[in-house]
């Protein structure tokens, strides 16, 4: 036991342990009592086994003789290996190949039947072949396929002539035998299977269901990295199949109407044969009493012109782009085309508006004319070259009646006169109408009141214009600007559009301001039918925004009319300005509150009168930033202003291509009411980075905010902007806005910015969304 | 005899004659598993206590020894609830699912049997932990004859419990510490162990439920629950031809059912298809063209070829390979599908073809650094060295892979004996070459052996302990190689003429991980 008081180290796998021979170590049996500390392994068997008295007997058999004697093998059911008959069965010419064998995937799957003959069915076949012509191997073939076309219930006669190939006799024959057979025999199938797992889970213990299908995923644990990667793929693989599928679907609907409409017209051919209408007439007749109403989609019909009128889109909308549909029609990138080409971007539309594309989106060319699609497809192209109108050409849209135009009836428009069917509306009557901003009558124009609240001025054209000019000459001294020459310059290219944009300039600071003018102007306006346009509500920053929204797509032509109201005001509405604009009025609302609240806090005067200083200054810096933009610049702004201490440097790596933003006079008003919207999303760039700030008003606005940022935008445009010590006076009551801006109102969607329909009047509405946008936008500015 | 007015059940234990292999009777202890009456004649499939569940057999009445017929208690229903080892399980569900013609005797009978005061010897210790894994009755028995028990038992029991406390159905697929054997048994066979060792008052949570739970899904040697089946005990084929071979099987394998009433199975030899006559055997051939198993043959020296098979893309080989090998593996499974093995069959060739004479199972992607699922030299050929072969080649295999690898456990009786000798041969080969430096002893560590040879440590460790090689001397351990030994092993190494031939290996591992190559 002395031996036993110490404690042997346990055995390490990495001690090298010396190897002797037993005769080298007499003394080695002193030691042998402390070989039990080696911890005792497994052997690996299990337990009850182990003690198996041949296992044991062969093992102390080991022990004993060192070797295996042959009765103390562990005994085993007997195997004979005298099967006289084997040579006969296989054959013996098989030859070893020199290489080794190598199968080649798929090489095994053989087309043989997997039933074989038995010598019940040779009897059979021998028999039928008396009668009929059959091999033992086509016999196998129909059996195999009679066994494997039934499931739980047999294949009937009926099925299995559709399942087997042979003629009918033959088919007779095997059926017959096959069914006695297979009802005499009690088993699923007569070619013996593997019982296979019932779904239910009830053959669990069964001991003959074998080779389960494992249900549980192996462990993916090794590869998790992939996993993640293949299981994003696989999520796109199946959004893009379900896309498929719904496509697919579509198409199927659309051929089955189709075929309807086949149908249809054959049946009215055959009733008119009948009838028979070969003159026509009744057909005439039947079409006149059937006569489809077609519903002019209930929005401003500004916007539904587009629609009445295709071939009169506005030719200004694609005037700035044309190049861009060549660009994208010759590279064919398709993810691209939805954005870009001119009539496919409502991809989101808003549910009520009413689009052309939505029919044909779906549509293929398979079907005949359809512009949308071809458009779409760039499939026409070769045919669009023989068209000298490109896509401008008129193609007839599918569901559509054309009718002449009827010259005896000019139209059932409300501000047509009696004569013409129209209800003569006064609203709808020209006018004499002053600007505001700057200060002069613009003659004959009349006022319409657009979505969302705007007012559209149709100007019409008067030999009198000069004399109207004249007419205003009443001034508003208290309400000036800083005339710059820039100012001025702008201010007469875009007469309409700045007219309807001064209206807005009673921005929020001068509201009592304003509210006084107004009625002034109302007073005078009723007086004499010269109407000053206004905004809706006086404290708003939304209301310059709105107006000028009311710019988009103004018609250009009207004023040539002279006055004249027969032609359609043929304003371009697009469904994405619809779009923008909604989105637009949600931030609009949200600013609106936020300046009530400002002003709650504010007293008036004073605030006005800082905020006019202000409005001053950032005009001339919206001004000089949009001439270095006008120069078609890597931009770099450099502003000290009126406000000393902005250090805003816009640093563009990019070109403006096609981006002719001029200052107008209008910009001005405009800034005023912008900072919240710059603040706020400059704010959010600087804590997200999700939005991005963009050109140079956007630098215009991150003068205010009083913080260092540096913005990166989409693409390649950095803008940096360092502490703008001045800022002050906007600063004073923006900060407040900063917080109530819900990241949801900061979000002008891609959308917003569509460069192409970059007229003049929309040059700051593009500015200023453009500070709000996001990545998307910068593509859609194409600043590369 | 048999006509004597007792009835012999299910469950009874008696004496039966049977022949030994020098073709002496015997009358070993007996349990009747199932009775069947052939015309009037009754048959009793017997299995004798204490012997391979191969041997198992259908008797005569008239082998049987009545007067020494011990009936199955009837109490047998209450298990022990003590938690005391030794008692039969006899879990409720089982007993509810088995089939009427099979009511299971044999549990009853165990669980009735005394369970004899905690007994106390080392050897038997493990054995009477895990008396429950199959038919263990006769556990009993063995432990009251030979093998008294340890104190170990109880802590083998109470370390059990301890794993079978919380009865987290996620526990039973990790290893919860312990031996392997442990890990394994309640990775599988959780709810029958659980019914024998549970504390009191939990045992009927696992089975009542009665919801069948799957088995684990990796590895192949796992015995489902099925497995406890009384089915699933007995031989059904009786028996099998292959190529020029009869083989008794020794096992039950779930062949389809309608041919497990004939006779004869038939297989081809070259697709393993499984028929039912000679006539559909010579109807198929007609057809079958092969001649070698279907996969590439990855070494060739001499007539030995091994082919591997994955078991994902040559399904049908595989499945029909597996039921082969199932007669002769007790405790694989064919529980679920052959899709995560590879399966490397060893042939030799005639001019007939590539025969095969044996195959082991291989798992893509072991997490338990098991380099063989299941293996088998088919009965013909065992004997003969092709076993060591084998196990040889599924080292090489490693060796090439460049990592040690073990058998999957549990091993069979035979397994054991192959593996051992492998393993000593193996060991010994290398401790005899080890050349000593500057005069010094030669030395070697146990994981350069392991490197050299891809054998897992662990099963270095236990061959030199079996070997007895290892002793503490003089505050080192040692390895000492006797007289007996060298002589034994060289005699051994004489006979032992296959070997594999690295060279002749054309082998390159996959990264199974990789999941597509599937």
């Amino acid at each position: 036991m002395s031996k036993l008081s110490f404690r042997a180290r346990a055995l390490d796998a990495l001690k090298p342990l010396p190897v002797f021979r037993c005769e080298d170590l007499p003394d080695l049996h002193e030691y042998a009592s402390i070989n039990r500390t080696v911890p005792q392994m497994p052997t690996g068997m299990e337990k009850d086994e182990e003690s198996e008295h041949h296992l044991q007997r062969a093992i102390s058999a080991h022990h004993v003789y060192g070797e295996k004697r042959d009765n103390m093998v562990i005994p085993v059911p007997e195997a004979k290996s005298n099967i006289t008959y084997y040579d006969s069965l296989y054959p013996g010419d098989f030859k070893m190949p020199k290489q080794l064998i190598h199968i080649q995937p798929f090489s095994l799957d053989t087309e043989q039947p997997d039933y074989d003959l038995d010598s019940e069915d040779e009897a059979f076949v021998n028999k039928l072949k008396k009668k009929l012509e059959v091999e033992a191997l086509q016999f196998e073939e129909m059996i195999d396929r009679l066994e494997k076309g039934s499931g739980q219930q047999l294949v009937t006669l009926q099925e299995a002539k559709l399942l087997l190939k042979e003629d009918d006799d033959l088919i007779r024959e095997v059926f017959e035998y096959w069914s006695r057979k297979r009802k005499l025999c009690k088993n699923v199938s007569l070619i013996p299977n593997i019982k296979q797992e019932k779904r239910d889970g009830s053959s669990t213990n069964d001991p003959y269901v074998a080779f389960r299908r494992r249900t549980e995923k192996m462990q993916t644990r090794k590869n998790r990295k992939n996993d993640e990667a293949s299981y994003e793929k696989m999520l796109k693989l199946r959004r893009d199949l379900s896309r498929a599928v719904t496509i697919l679907e579509m198409i199927k609907k659309r051929e089955k109407s189709k075929r309807e409409l086949l149908h249809l017209t054959l049946e009215v051919v055959e009733k008119r044969n009948a009838m028979p209408d070969f003159g026509s007439e009744v057909m005439a007749e039947a079409l006149a009493m059937a006569k489809p109403v077609y519903k002019i989609p209930i929005i401003p019909f500004s916007s539904s012109s587009q629609y009445r009128h295709q071939d009169h889109i506005d030719f200004k909308d694609y005037k700035t782009r044309p190049e861009k549909i060549e660009v994208v029609r010759t590279k064919r990138k398709y993810e691209k085309k939805p954005k870009i080409t001119p009539l496919s971007a409502p991809l989101h539309t808003v549910p009520s508006l009413f689009n052309p594309k939505d029919l044909n989106q779906y549509d293929f060319p398979s079907s005949d004319d359809e512009p949308f699609s071809q458009i779409h497809s760039g499939s026409s192209e070769a045919e669009e070259e023989n068209e000298p109108d490109g896509a401008f050409a008129f193609r007839r849209k599918a569901g559509c009646v054309y009718h002449a135009p009827r010259l005896d009836q000019s139209g059932d428009w409300p501000w047509s006169g009696d004569t013409e069917g129209g209800s003569c509306d006064p609203r709808f009557r020209y006018s004499l109408t002053t600007l505001t901003i700057p200060r002069r009558c613009v003659g004959l124009a009349r006022r319409r009141l657009g979505r969302g609240g705007r007012f559209l001025l149709d100007r019409a054209y008067s030999d009198l214009n000069g004399v109207f000019q004249s007419l205003d000459t009443d001034s508003e001294p208290d309400f000036s600007f800083p005339a710059s020459p820039l100012h001025l310059q702008t201010t007469s290219q875009t007469v309409p559009s700045s007219s309807s944009s001064q209206s807005s300039s009673s921005s929020s600071s001068h509201t009592t301001y304003s509210d006084l003018r107004h009625i002034l102007q109302n007073i005078k306006a009723c007086r004499w039918r010269h109407f000053k346009p206004r905004t809706l509500t006086s404290q708003s920053g939304a209301g310059d925004v709105l107006s000028r929204r009311a710019f988009r797509g103004l018609m250009r032509g009207g004023a040539g009319l002279g006055g004249r109201t027969l032609g359609p005001p043929a304003v371009a509405f697009t469904a994405e300005q619809y779009q923008q604009h909604q989105e637009q009025l949600a931030l609009m609302q949200k600013q609106q509150l936020e300046q009530i609240q400002q002003q709650a806090n504010d007293t008036g005067s004073s605030q006005s009168l800082v905020s006019k200083t202000v409005d001053s200054v950032s005009a001339q810096f919206a001004a000089s930033a949009l001439m270095t933009s006008d120069q078609l610049l890597t931009l770099k702004v450099k502003e000290d202003g009126v406000g000393g201490g902005v250090n805003g440097v816009v640093q563009a790596s990019g070109v403006y291509k096609g981006l002719s933003i001029s200052a107008t006079s209008s910009s001005q008003p405009t800034l005023t009411a912008a900072p919240p919207t710059f603040l706020s999303s400059t704010s959010n760039s600087n804590t997200s980075s999700a939005h991005t700030v963009h050109i140079p008003i956007g630098n215009h606005g991150n003068n205010t905010a009083n913080s260092t940022s540096q913005v990166l935008i989409g693409n390649n445009l950095r803008l940096s902007v360092t502490t703008p010590s001045i800022g002050s006076l906007n600063a004073r009551h923006l900060p407040r806005s900063l917080s109530n801006v819900p990241p949801t109102a900061l979000k002008l969607t891609a959308s917003n910015c569509q460069l192409p329909k970059v007229n003049t009047g929309e040059n700051h509405e593009q500015e200023k969304q453009s500070l709000n946008s996001i990545a998307e936008n910068t593509v859609a500015m194409e600043v590369t | 005899m048999a006509d004597h007015s007792v009835e012999i059940t299910e469950g009874c234990r008696l004496p039966v004659l049977r022949k030994n292999q020098v073709n002496e009777d015997e009358w070993p202890l007996a349990e009747i598993l199932s009775v069947k009456d052939i015309q009037g004649k009754k048959l009793y499939y017997v299995h004798y206590i204490d012997f391979n569940k191969r041997l198992d057999e259908w008797v005569t009445p008239d082998r049987l020894d009545i007067k020494k017929l011990q009936f199955p208690k009837k109490e047998a229903k209450t298990p022990m609830k003590d938690g005391l080892p030794g008692s039969r399980p006899s879990s409720p569900e089982r007993d509810v699912k088995r089939k009427a013609e099979s009511v299971s005797l044999a549990t009853q009978v165990t669980a009735a049997t005394p369970v004899p005061s905690l007994p106390s010897s080392a050897e038997a210790s493990q054995a009477s932990v895990y008396p429950a894994m199959r038919d263990s009755s006769f556990s009993i028995k063995s432990r009251d004859e030979h093998e008294p028990l340890t104190s170990l038992t109880t802590n083998g029991t109470t370390s059990i419990q301890r794993h079978l406390i919380p009865p987290q159905p996620g526990r039973k697929r990790k290893s919860c510490g312990g031996t392997d054997e442990m890990v394994k048994m309640f990775q599988n066979n959780s709810p029958r162990c659980s019914t024998i060792y549970l504390l009191p008052g939990e045992d009927s949570q696992d089975s009542s439920d009665g919801i069948p739970s799957a088995p684990r899904m990796t590895g192949s040697l796992v015995s489902d629950r099925s497995h406890d089946d009384i089915v699933t005990r007995m031989k059904n084929i009786d028996c099998i031809e292959l190529g020029r071979h009869r083989l008794k099987p020794w096992y039950f394998s779930p062949y389809p059912q309608e041919l497990t009433s004939l006779l004869i199975l038939y297989l081809c030899e070259f697709c393993l298809k499984y028929l039912k006559s000679l006539k559909c055997l010579q109807r198929h051939l007609t057809k079958c063209n092969l001649r070698h198993p279907p996969g590439n043959e990855i070494y060739r020296k001499g007539t030995i070829s091994f082919f591997e098979i994955d078991g994902r893309k040559n399904k049908a080989y595989s499945q029909n390979l597996c039921l082969l090998a199932k007669c002769f593996l007790d405790h694989k499974t064919l529980y679920y599908d052959t899709d995560p093995f590879l399966f490397y069959v060893m042939t030799e060739y005639d001019s007939k073809g590539f025969h095969i004479v044996g195959y082991f199972s291989k798992e893509k992607e072991s997490t338990e650094d098991y380099n063989v699922a299941c293996i088998l030299t088919l009965p013909p050929y065992q004997r003969r060295g092709y076993g060591k072969l084998l196990i040889e080649f599924s080292y090489e295999l490693s060796k090439v892979e460049g990592k040690t690898g073990t058998p999957e456990k549990p091993l069979s009786d035979l397994g054991l004996l192959s593996y051992r000798s492998y393993w000593s041969q193996t060991i010994l080969e290398i401790l005899m070459d080890l050349k000593s430096e500057n005069g010094e002893r030669p030395q070697i560590t146990i994981n350069e052996i392991s490197e050299i040879t891809s054998v897992k440590k662990e099963d270095v460790i236990s061959t030199l302990q079996y070997l007895n090689l290892i002793n503490y001397y003089k505050g080192q351990y040692i390895l000492t190689l006797s007289e007996d030994i060298v002589e034994g092993h060289e005699r051994a190494m004489q006979k032992r003429h296959l070997r594999i031939d690295p060279k002749c290996l054309h082998f390159t591992p996959k990264d199974w991980s990789k999941r597509g190559k599937w």
